[in-house]
This record gives structure tokens, C-alpha cells and sequence, in this order.
């Protein structure tokens, strides 16, 4: 089936979304304050780091319901090997061992050949019980450099919003200037005509996973200093949100197409939502109403905006058959 | 309606008979390791325990054999149990509560299926945003704290005992019958299997492939909804986040049982046998004083140790110890990805 939009232009609900939402905010409470923009820009970076690793995955038409866990774990190291060691070493270790859970993810989906949806929510679990090892209750030291280099800020900029923007980079060059970024939306589309032509699909899928791993456990390591504490629960609510905030950035689930500037956007959407309710004096309670509806809204934003783009008239058909 | 053509099963006995063998296996390690542990008292406990996942875990199980998902259930079952003690509270007799709530979880499964049948949206999508909505619904409602308690008919079946046994455990016997029974012998159960397998070819075929979807889904919030009521008399109070710590058991006992995510395979009567099986190991664990953390490390390793048996071997014809070797490449072969078939190499896995 071919796509008719090109992956830029699936970044565009997300964008309109975001830009909507920051209007909705500025007119509601009269501006925008650098303490406004720090709460938001908090908020989102967590969320953004492991939406993109989490894009990666989806791409491949995976899905990595182990995020949320690989968040916890790393961030739980951190906390626990900051005391006494190096601060440098523990953030070294956190990010090994997101490395190292997302290469197990990616040899289950490759070798084991369970489902991705199973294999993740299996390894979340063993992911989870490790972190509880690790950390049974919350707390850990947290080196100060590393409070002062996520929720700090610098001529009223966030370091979080220049983090958004490195992370931006770094996933828009990947996967629009490397074969690998090539290579995982090529097997995401369609992975036999992949193999075929050479691609080595499971390495290529081997390293989406280490992508998502290695990002959630950066988020991880975020969070501890923006918590300034270990939690082995502060990753619980991750799962969903990531998904959520890659869903509304405009990635498929079917795979093959989606853009890392898209789940920056959609996890900034996300923040934004609850930033604006905030200010509009409704209860944080809607939140969870609006989000839900936003998920879907977006979806269906995306879906027409593929069928209106199509011109190719066979392609149309096989979808209204399969729906 | 019953199939004119009698009974057929897609469901080999061998596929159902390994995860109860499991199950038989369990108990018989658990009560010689453990003093005690196939005690009446005991017994009973467990097997209230196994009723509400299982419970909670019929309609997940119709939706998967229909190749979609349900993430929606822990606020379905959540919404469910804070109106019922709101419902409870405003002075409703209970009755009328209890079918009003079923009737609000029927309503919820039937907007997923709307959504995910019309609309196109993919299942997942659909009913994790649905799962949000009703998170706001529940706090909305009852704005952070539920007051009220159980209607007292709900009470009796969560924590009453019949003939010495478990009411929710009867009730669990006689809905695994019903269910079994539908979707062996009824059309609309035949239809979830074939939609599951190719919904293209159910669609040629001249099925209601859109109408099966949305009573699947309807039977999943169904089902959650029943879950919530049966929790909240169980707890004897309704509370925010109690269907959270749901999601995955349901989704493991399924995929423990052998019933595949991808659907078309599989029955409900696997997924009793996965609720049995992990409850009990979960049960010995507890008792040899096994932490959290082990427990979750366990939990997921028995989740990818099930599902890799049911890939390799269960779920493939002819099973047995030799049949099973040499399938999966003799001993050597367990370390080794099972050889691809020339179809499964041309076409793309899931």
C-alpha cells in the first residue's frame, strides 16, 4: 500500500496541536512566564526522550511496552550509585543497563520470535523487579550538577527546552540522515521486501530496541534530577503517556511511518494540555478526559489526512476493504 | 443461533491440556514443598483469587481471539465500582444499580467498538485513550475520594460461601460454561475465531465482521465492569487506581494459556488454567516469603517461558516428547530460533 504523505508532513497535527494548545495557554493566562515555560518544558523532556526511542520501536511496526519499567530501573541506578561512587559512573551504569534491557527486548522479538506487544510486557516486569531489588523504597542521593542541568535554567531558557532541541536533532538525524533511519522505516513498511533487498532486518530491529532502551533510561536519568530522588514506582505512568504522545506526534502502529520531531511534539502537546487546563482554572481531573480524547482526535486527524493525500486509487480500496 | 454444522473446535485438546497439566504440576510441587498448602481454607482463597482475574479476563480473551486489545479495562472496572457505591450512596436499591453499572460497561465496550469497527482507529489507540477518558470520568465523579460502600447482594457473591464453596467461584464455573459454550457452539462465536484469523476473507465471506467487533468489545466492558462490581464487594469500598494492578495479570493468564494476541487461536477455557496456574505460583511464592521484587522478576520470566511453549510446541500438531525435539531442532534447538518456514520467510511476522 503506498503512502501518500511524506514523513514531514505527519509532523504537522502535532505541530498545529502544540502551537493551539500554546495560544490557548498565552491568552488564558495573559503570557508567558519563564517559570511557565520551565514547568512545561520539564515536564515534556522526560516524556519526549522516551517517545522518540519509543518511535524507533514503532517504526518497526514493534511496540516496547517496557519503557516505563527501563525508566524506573535507570533511574533507581542512578539514585542508588550516586552514593559513594562517582556521579559519572552511576549515570554510565544507568545508561548500560537501558542499553543492555533494550538489547534483551530486541533478541526476544528477533530469536525468541514472540510478540513484541507479549515479550515487552514480560521483560517490563522482570525490568520492574530488578528496580525493586535495587531500591525498595524511594529515595538516593542525586548529584547536584545533574538537578541544576535538567531543571535549571539559563537566560530565562530552560535547559530542558535546549535538551528538547538536541533530542530533536539527534533523532531527525538518525532517522532522516542515516541508512539506519532508513533502514528501520523501510522494515516497518514492509519487512519482506526489506529483507530482500538486503536490509538486515533483525539488526536493524536489534538496535530500534536499543534506541528505546537507551532513551528511556536518558528519561530515566532526567527524572532523577529533576525529582532529585530515586522512586521505583516513577515510571508507571510512562508507558501509556509514551505511546500516547507518539500516537498524537503522527507515527503509525503499523510501522514505517512516523518522525522523531512528531513524538517531541506530541509529548509536548501532552504537557501543554495540562499546563492549560491549570491556568483555565479547571480541575486536574479533566485532564485525563482531554488526553483520552486528544489520543483518538489525533488519530483520526492523521488518518483522514492520509486518505485525502491518497492518490492512488487501488490503495484506497484495499483499505476500505480491510476496515 | 447453533451452527448447522455441529460442534467443531479450532482448539486441539493438547493445547488445552498442557497449561492444566502445568496447573496439576503446580499444586502437587506447591503441597510438597509447602505443609498445608492444598488446605481447604487455602484452596478456597486461591481459587477466589483465580475467579477475578479470570472474570475480569473473559472479555479480553473474546477480544484477542478477535485480533484486537483491550487497555480500557482498569478504568472500566474503576468507573464500574465508584458508581456502583455512588449509585449506592444516592439511595438506588441494588438491583437497579448493578444493572445500571453492567449497562455502563456494556456502553463503554460498545464506543471502543464503534470506534475501532467505523472509525478505523486501531484497537490499542482506541481503548488507550478510552482507558484516560474514563480516568477522568472516575475522578471526575467522584472527585478523589468514592464514598458509599457495596450494595449488600454484591457483598454475598464476593465474600458468601455456598456449600462450602466461594460464591464467586460458582459464578466463575458457570460463566467459563456459558462462554465456552458460545463460542464453540454459536455463530457469533465461530465469527470472533474467523475475524480473528482473516478478517478480509470473514468480510468475502459475508460475515459481520463490524457488528461481531462492537459485541466483542460491548462483552469486554462488559466483563470489566462485572470485575469492578465483584472487587468493590470483595474490598467492601470502592477506591481510585484499583483496577491498575489488573491489566497485566489479565493479559498474562491469557497469553499463559496459550491464546494467541494475533487471534484466531485459542479459548477461554486456556486462559481459566493460566488464571489457575499463576495464582498459584504466586500463592507459593508469597508463602516461602519470596519478595516483590522476586515476584515480578518471576512473574515475567513465567509469561515469556509460557508464551515461547506455546509458540514452539504446544501449538503445533503433533505433541509429544519426541514430536516436540525434533520440531524444535533436538535439545540444541531450544537455544536456537526455530527454523522459518519458506511461507513464514516471505511474509512479514505479526
Amino acid at each position: 500500500m503506498t503512502r501518500p504523505t511524506t514523513p514531514w508532513q505527519r509532523s504537522f497535527t502535532p505541530f498545529g496541536l502544540a502551537l493551539l494548545l500554546f495560544i490557548v495557554y498565552v491568552l488564558k493566562s495573559g503570557g508567558f512566564t519563564s517559570i511557565a515555560a520551565l514547568g512545561i518544558f520539564n515536564d515534556a523532556l522526560p516524556l519526549a526522550l522516551a517517545a522518540v526511542g519509543e518511535t524507533f520501536v514503532v517504526l518497526t511496526n514493534g511496540i516496547d511496552l517496557s519503557v516505563g519499567s527501563v525508566i524506573t530501573l535507570s533511574n533507581v541506578t542512578v539514585a542508588t550509585l550516586a552514593q559513594g561512587h562517582s556521579s559519572v559512573l552511576a549515570i554510565a551504569a544507568a545508561l548500560a543497563i537501558g542499553a543492555g534491557a533494550g538489547v534483551l527486548n530486541g533478541l526476544i522479538v528477533n530469536y525468541v520470535r514472540l510478540a513484541p506487544l507479549i515479550a515487552t510486557l514480560a521483560t517490563s516486569s522482570i525490568f520492574l523487579g530488578i528496580a525493586l531489588f535495587i531500591l525498595p523504597n524511594p529515595g538516593g542521593v542525586i548529584p547536584t550538577w545533574l538537578s541544576t542541568w535538567t531543571s535549571g535554567s539559563t537566560h530565562s531558557i530552560p535547559y530542558a527546552a535546549i535538551w528538547l532541541l538536541v533530542l530533536l536533532a539527534i533523532g531527525w538525524g538518525l532517522l532522516n540522515r542515516t541508512t539506519f533511519g532508513v533502514k528501520v522505516r523501510a522494515l516497518g513498511g514492509n519487512e519482506a521486501a526489506s529483507w530482500s533487498a538486503g536490509i538486515r532486518v533483525n539488526r536493524m530491529r536489534l538496535l530500534a530496541y536499543l534506541a528505546s532502551g537507551l532513551a528511556a533510561s536518558f528519561a530515566g536519568i532526567v527524572l532523577a534530577g529533576l525529582t532529585q530522588s530515586g522512586d521505583p514506582t516513577i515510571g508507571n505512568v510512562y508507558v501509556l503517556n509514551t505511546i500516547a504522545a507518539v500516537v498524537v506526534g503522527g507515527t503509525s502502529l503499523a510501522g514505517g511511518v512516523g518522525t522523531a520531531a512528531g513524538s517531541v511534539l506530541g509529548a509536548l502537546s501532552l504537557s501543554l494540555i495540562s499546563a492549560v487546563l491549570l491556568v483555565s482554572g479547571l480541575s486536574t481531573n479533566y485532564q485525563y478526559v482531554v488526553t483520552g480524547a486528544i489520543v483518538i482526535g489525533a488519530l483520526l486527524v492523521h488518518a483522514a489526512h492520509d486518505r485525502i493525500g491518497s492518490r492512488a486509487p487501488r490503495a484506497r480500496a484495499v483499505t476500505a476493504a480491510e476496515t | 443461533m447453533i451452527n448447522a454444522r455441529g460442534p467443531r473446535t479450532y482448539t486441539r485438546p493438547v493445547e488445552v491440556g498442557v497449561p492444566y497439566g502445568l496447573v496439576v504440576l503446580a499444586l502437587v510441587a506447591s503441597a510438597i514443598a509447602i505443609p498445608g498448602f492444598l488446605s481447604s481454607s487455602h484452596l478456597s482463597s486461591m481459587s477466589s483469587t483465580a475467579a477475578y482475574v479470570g472474570i475480569l479476563a473473559i472479555g479480553e480473551t473474546i477480544v484477542l481471539l478477535l485480533g484486537g486489545i483491550d487497555l480500557s479495562i482498569p478504568y472500566t472496572l474503576n468507573v464500574a465500582a465508584v458508581l456502583l457505591v455512588g449509585f449506592q450512596s444516592n439511595g438506588m436499591s441494588g438491583w437497579l444499580d448493578i444493572a445500571l453499572v453492567l449497562l455502563v460497561g456494556i456502553g463503554v465496550g460498545v464506543t471502543n467498538g464503534l470506534g475501532i469497527a467505523w472509525l478505523g482507529i486501531s484497537p490499542l489507540v482506541m481503548t488507550l485513550g478510552m482507558n484516560s477518558i474514563l480516568q477522568g470520568v472516575a475522578l471526575i465523579y467522584s472527585n478523589g475520594s468514592p464514598l458509599g460502600s457495596a450494595p449488600p447482594q454484591v457483598t454475598t457473591w464476593s465474600t458468601g460461601l455456598m456449600g462450602g464453596f466461594p460464591n464467586v467461584v460458582i459464578l466463575w464455573i458457570a460463566l467459563t460454561l456459558v462462554v465456552t459454550l458460545v463460542l464453540v457452539f454459536t455463530t457469533f462465536g465461530r465469527s470472533i475465531y474467523s475475524v480473528g484469523a482473516n478478517r478480509v476473507a470473514s468480510r468475502l465471506s459475508g460475515l459481520p465482521v463490524r457488528r461481531t467487533i462492537v459485541v466483542a468489545y460491548a462483552l469486554s466492558g462488559l466483563s470489566a465492569a462485572l470485575g469492578g462490581i465483584l472487587l468493590t464487594g470483595y474490598s467492601g469500598q470502592a477506591y481510585l487506581g484499583m483496577g491498575d494492578e489488573y491489566l497485566l495479570p489479565v493479559i498474562a493468564v491469557i497469553v499463559i494459556g496459550g491464546t494467541s494476541i494475533l487471534g484466531g487461536k485459542g479459548s477461554y477455557l486456556q486462559t481459566v488454567a493460566g488464571a489457575l496456574l499463576i495464582t498459584v505460583i504466586e500463592s507459593a511464592l508469597v508463602t516461602i516469603q519470596v519478595d516483590q521484587a522476586g515476584q515480578d522478576v518471576l512473574y515475567g520470566a513465567i509469561i515469556l517461558f509460557m508464551a515461547y511453549l506455546n509458540r514452539v510446541a504446544v501449538s503445533r500438531p503433533g505433541f509429544g516428547i519426541p514430536a516436540l525435539l525434533r520440531r524444535s531442532g533436538g535439545l540444541s534447538g531450544w537455544l536456537r530460533p526455530p527454523a522459518r518456514t519458506p511461507e513464514e520467510s516471505m511474509q512479514a511476522p505479526d
